[in-house]
């Protein structure tokens, strides 16, 4: 009798789950994007197409950053006329490479019957293959025809087929459909008077969240077969797509945007101040902390909360002097653990991060508090009044207020700054061992630094402690979670997806807070993919901006 | 605040550093930490200074002959004095090009082809035939001059030298020191190049910051810093270029290959007396930038010691002496300059091997009764750096806690 009460309860379980899985709180999707490709998805869907050797020169238009992700910029900013010049400069640079007589042979399918006239069979060869594989879709007959026809007037005019064809392969290149991930949109069978996203753009949303690139053909014919549609198929090709070495391209591509790290490329030191730095040390830091959150979150599948606190990372000759320590292999990259009591632990105390958050001169606990609470915890900070008085702060020689922590205390004594000041400063100052540059210190001007503080109500004697406390926090994971998807659709959180976002939350506690598992989530999901009809400054309206 | 205070107020565990093997993968694909011990620790640097000893007192002092002269003013010197005016006129095409090639019959330059051999025949390639211009000017004092004393003694030339050397006169060091060898700078010290800001030390230097030839230091086995019987050091070639910083000047802190030729690889026991670290002698081959466009050179100083103070900024300044087989230095260092470079460092080819010979002090033929080395000195300056023996050896050349807590002591703390 036990027996079946045990077995009964353990069907009703089993069943309980089944249900839960279905009941995955339903969402209404946000409207469809047209996002601008970044400069690295550019360049990576030339290198794609055309292959590695294509050089891509040019400027690229300013990316622009919003709610704290490129990501969710890249659907609102546009192309201006002196930036579509940029696009077809380089556009026309590509293609004269790939019309080269070393790159045609291999790369185009067919050869021109004369290479003094137009041959509109082979050009519609070489439009239908390119065109699918830049605008991510196939194109449609007029489209085609219209290439075509661009091509054998170009040929008409210019007196050669290659000239010609140059014309009609640039023409494709400076299209929007390919400077721009157009999302398209078709009736969904399953839910009358409702659309979904056609195959097409749902394989372009799948293969930038976990490629960071175009989809590749396989992709493409899965989208043509149907299969995106069914669970079963989208589950096959997100498995395919993540079993791919090139999964961390893709996670590259988010932390490079979570982090801020595109910031590197412009940030400037004094030389004076440290003369270890140069640009090589900042493109080699921020190479550092992509690699260790790669090898953490992808290789090991550690959980993700190990990032704040892991010891292990990768050292290559540039950043040696910085971290003060040996690099045996000459070139290239090796990995390194710091010792168990080395103030170095998470990616918080490396030098992408503490010079990222500081000024070109000193340190900032202020900018590297700010950056945790707001980068690291989604949580928003507001701005500093109009008319503060920054004087004492930044007078680092002041012979009164010798450490930040003295002047910041200073600082404080303004009622108007001590509120935000309050929440920043205790994690930057746990810092301040770590110098603008992001050197190891143990002293500020002749005085010891006094590293420990108080986070969320705990103590913390260094940088290393805090880590433990940021992993620790909920506040820390629900704030990947949460961004992973804002990254992958582009836009912030509806109002109808806030029972979702809680579940995908309490899904990554559940997956032990593995990485590979929340983008799975992510990329299976009904929710990735759905889109409303609705604009989407309606829906997000009664949304929390960017929990 | 002292260096040892920070330390003190540091964990303990700071003065623990990782070692990284490569070579020993864990399962996890990261290599294995392991704790050294916490001792004995070992300290590197690379040469960010390296020049020949030089100490410049008052000329009049240190020459009172007056710097020694240039294959010009020798040339001219040895005219009577009415040639002497005619040939110093400006536009005497002639006379110049003949003293620039140390040519003694003018008739020889009519010949074109006589004119080619002429050029790599001169008094620089071919000293032994030119004795007229041996009147080098050398130092005369008995100090004070840099350098370390060699051999254990305090000569004089009224003394009986020691076993296989020569009679000589030591220097008295800057600071009182006494038995200084360094009879090169006795030759080289009236040479123009070798005063302040001389081109022959400032080409010295100018070769490290140009990427050649640098020499690594590895002080290892220390127990103490201050006081230490029995260290090792290590003296090697550096297989990587320096890097600098953006002042151009050398950057600390960077980690750098040794040559894994093993001929570049000296270790000296040393003990170290107040932070002062003073090696036994042996022998140390380094390799020096060539002159001009010329390969790279050996530099082999035998009976070599190596003297370094351990400075509180971390950094180190010291000085190497030795013995160096004056053929070889004057092939080397010296002939190869050619007419126009011993012009521009003033002096002459045949003045400088001549002066050598007479003041070699080392290696002593017992079949001439002469001495086939002489002692030298070089200055140098190095800052920390790590020293890494081949990509699968292990060992790092620097306690990473011990320099972090002397750097920090150092003006540049303040950051």
């Amino acid at each position: 009798m036990q027996l079946a009460r045990l077995l009964v309860t353990f069907v009703v379980l089993t069943v309980t789950n089944a249900f839960g899985a279905s009941e995955i709180p339903p969402t209404e999707g946000g409207a469809p994007q047209m996002r601008r490709l970044s400069e690295e998805q550019y360049r990576t869907a030339i290198a794609d197409i055309f292959g590695a050797d294509i050089q891509v020169a040019g400027r690229f238009e300013p990316a622009y950053r919003k709610a704290g992700l490129l990501a969710l910029g890249e659907a609102v900013v546009s192309v201006t006329p002196a930036g579509f010049e940029q696009y077809d400069t380089m556009a026309r640079n590509i293609v004269t490479q790939v019309l080269d007589d070393q790159h045609r042979v291999k790369l185009l399918p067919c050869r021109p019957r004369s290479e003094t006239e137009a041959d509109d069979a082979c050009t519609r060869r070489i439009v239908t293959h390119y065109g699918r594989l830049l605008f991510r879709r196939p194109l449609i007959e007029p489209e085609i025809a219209r290439h075509v026809s661009v091509a054998s007037q170009a040929t008409a005019k210019l007196g050669t087929y290659w000239a010609g064809l140059r014309e009609s392969l640039v023409s494709l290149i400076d299209s929007p459909d390919f400077i721009f991930r157009i999302e398209a949109t078709e009736p969904d069978p399953t839910r009358p008077g409702q659309r979904r996203l056609t195959p097409y753009s749902k394989a372009t949303r799948l293969s930038y969240l976990l490629w960071n690139s175009a989809p590749d053909a396989a992709l493409l014919d899965a989208a043509a077969a149907g299969k995106l549609n069914t669970n079963k198929g989208l589950a096959a090709e997100v498995d395919r797509l993540m079993a791919s070495k090139r999964l961390s391209d893709g996670v590259r591509a988010f932390f490079t945007d979570f982090l801020q790290l595109t910031e590197m490329d412009g940030l400037a030191k004094d030389p004076v101040v440290y003369p270890a730095y140069n640009q090589k040390v900042l493109d080699a830091a921020r190479e550092q902390t992509l690699r260790t959150l790669t090898f953490l979150l992808l290789e090991r599948k550690a959980d993700y909360r190990q990032i704040f606190t892991s010891r292990q990372t990768f050292m290559t000759r540039p950043l040696g002097p910085v971290y003060w320590v040996p690099v045996h292999v000459r070139d290239g990259w090796e990995p390194f653990e710091f010792a168990a009591n080395d103030p170095r632990a998470g990616i918080v105390t490396q030098v992408a991060f503490t010079a990222l958050h500081s000024h070109p001169g000193r340190s900032s606990p202020t900018l590297r508090g700010k950056a945790v609470r707001e980068v690291l915890l989604c949580q928003t900070v507001p701005p500093p009044p109009a008319d503060v008085d920054f004087s004492i702060v930044q007078d680092t020689s002041n012979a009164q207020y010798k450490t930040a922590r003295d002047r910041l205390t200073a600082h404080r004594t303004n009622p108007v700054c001590a509120g935000c000041h309050k929440v920043m400063d205790p994690i930057g100052l746990a810092l301040e061992n770590f110098d603008g540059l992001g050197q190891y210190r143990v002293q500020e001007n002749g005085v010891i630094i006094d590293v420990s503080g108080e986070f969320s109500g705990k103590p913390f004697n260094d940088a290393a402690s805090l880590g433990e406390l940021l992993a620790a926090d909920p506040a820390a994971p629900n704030c990947l979670a949460s961004s992973f998807f804002r990254y992958g659709v582009g836009r912030d959180w509806h109002a109808s997806e806030k029972k979702w976002r809680g579940w995908l939350q309490e899904s990554f506690v559940k997956d032990g807070y593995q990485l590979p598992a929340l983008i799975r989530r992510i990329a299976t999901s009904d929710a990735f993919f759905r889109v409303s009809t609705q604009s989407n400054s309606e829906i997000t309206k009664g949304a929390n901006s960017y929990d | 605040v002292h260096p040892a205070q920070i330390s003190a107020r540091l964990p303990t565990s700071f003065v623990v550093f990782v070692l990284l093997n490569v070579g020993c993968l864990a399962n996890d694909g990261l290599p294995m930490a392991k704790e050294a011990a916490t001792t004995p620790r070992s300290r590197g640097f690379v040469l960010a200074n390296f020049t020949l000893a030089a100490h410049e007192g008052d000329t009049k002092l240190d020459c009172p002959d007056g710097l020694t002269l240039s294959p010009i003013d020798s040339f001219i010197a040895l005219l009577p004095i009415e040639q002497q005016a005619r040939i110093e006129r400006p536009g005497d095409l002639s006379g110049q090009v003949r003293m620039m090639l140390g040519v003694k019959d003018p008739k020889a330059l009519e010949d074109r082809a006589n004119y080619r051999r002429l050029i790599s025949h001169t008094n620089c390639t071919n000293p032994e035939e030119f004795p007229e211009y041996t009147g080098h000017r050398t130092v005369q004092h008995r100090g004070p001059a840099i350098g370390l004393n060699l051999d254990g003694r305090e000569n004089s030339k009224s003394k009986t030298p020691a076993p296989g050397t020569c009679a000589h006169d030591d220097f008295t060091g800057p600071s009182g020191e006494r038995g200084i060898d360094n009879q090169l700078w006795r030759v080289l010290g009236c040479v123009k190049g070798t005063r302040s800001d001389g081109d022959i030390l400032r080409q010295d230097n100018a070769h490290i910051r140009q990427g050649g030839p640098n020499v690594l230091l590895e002080i290892t086995d220390i127990d103490d810093e201050r006081n230490d019987p029995e260290v090792t050091v290590g003296i090697y070639q550096d297989a990587d270029s320096v890097r600098l910083n953006a002042s151009g000047d050398v950057l600390p802190g960077a980690s750098l290959q040794v040559d894994p030729n093993p001929k570049y690889h000296a270790k000296l026991k040393a003990r170290i007396e107040n932070g002062i670290v003073l090696t036994e002698v042996g022998t140390v081959t380094l390799k020096r930038e060539g002159i001009g466009r010329a390969p790279p050179i050996d530099l082999t100083l035998t009976s070599a010691r190596l003297k370094l103070e351990l400075l509180p900024n971390g950094n180190t300044k010291g000085i190497l002496g030795g013995y160096y087989d004056i053929d070889e230095f004057y092939r080397a260092a010296i002939g190869v300059h050619t007419l126009a470079g011993s012009q521009v460092m003033g002096y002459t080819c045949p003045g400088v091997l001549d002066q050598m010979r007479k003041l070699a002090d080392g290696d002593l033929d017992p079949t001439s009764g002469a001495c086939r080395s002489i002692s030298m000195a070089w200055q140098l300056d190095g800052v920390p750096a790590f020293v890494i023996h081949g990509p699968a050896n292990a060992a790092d050349s620097m306690n990473r806690s011990t320099v972090i807590t002397l750097r920090n002591s150092g003006a540049n703390s303040a950051r």
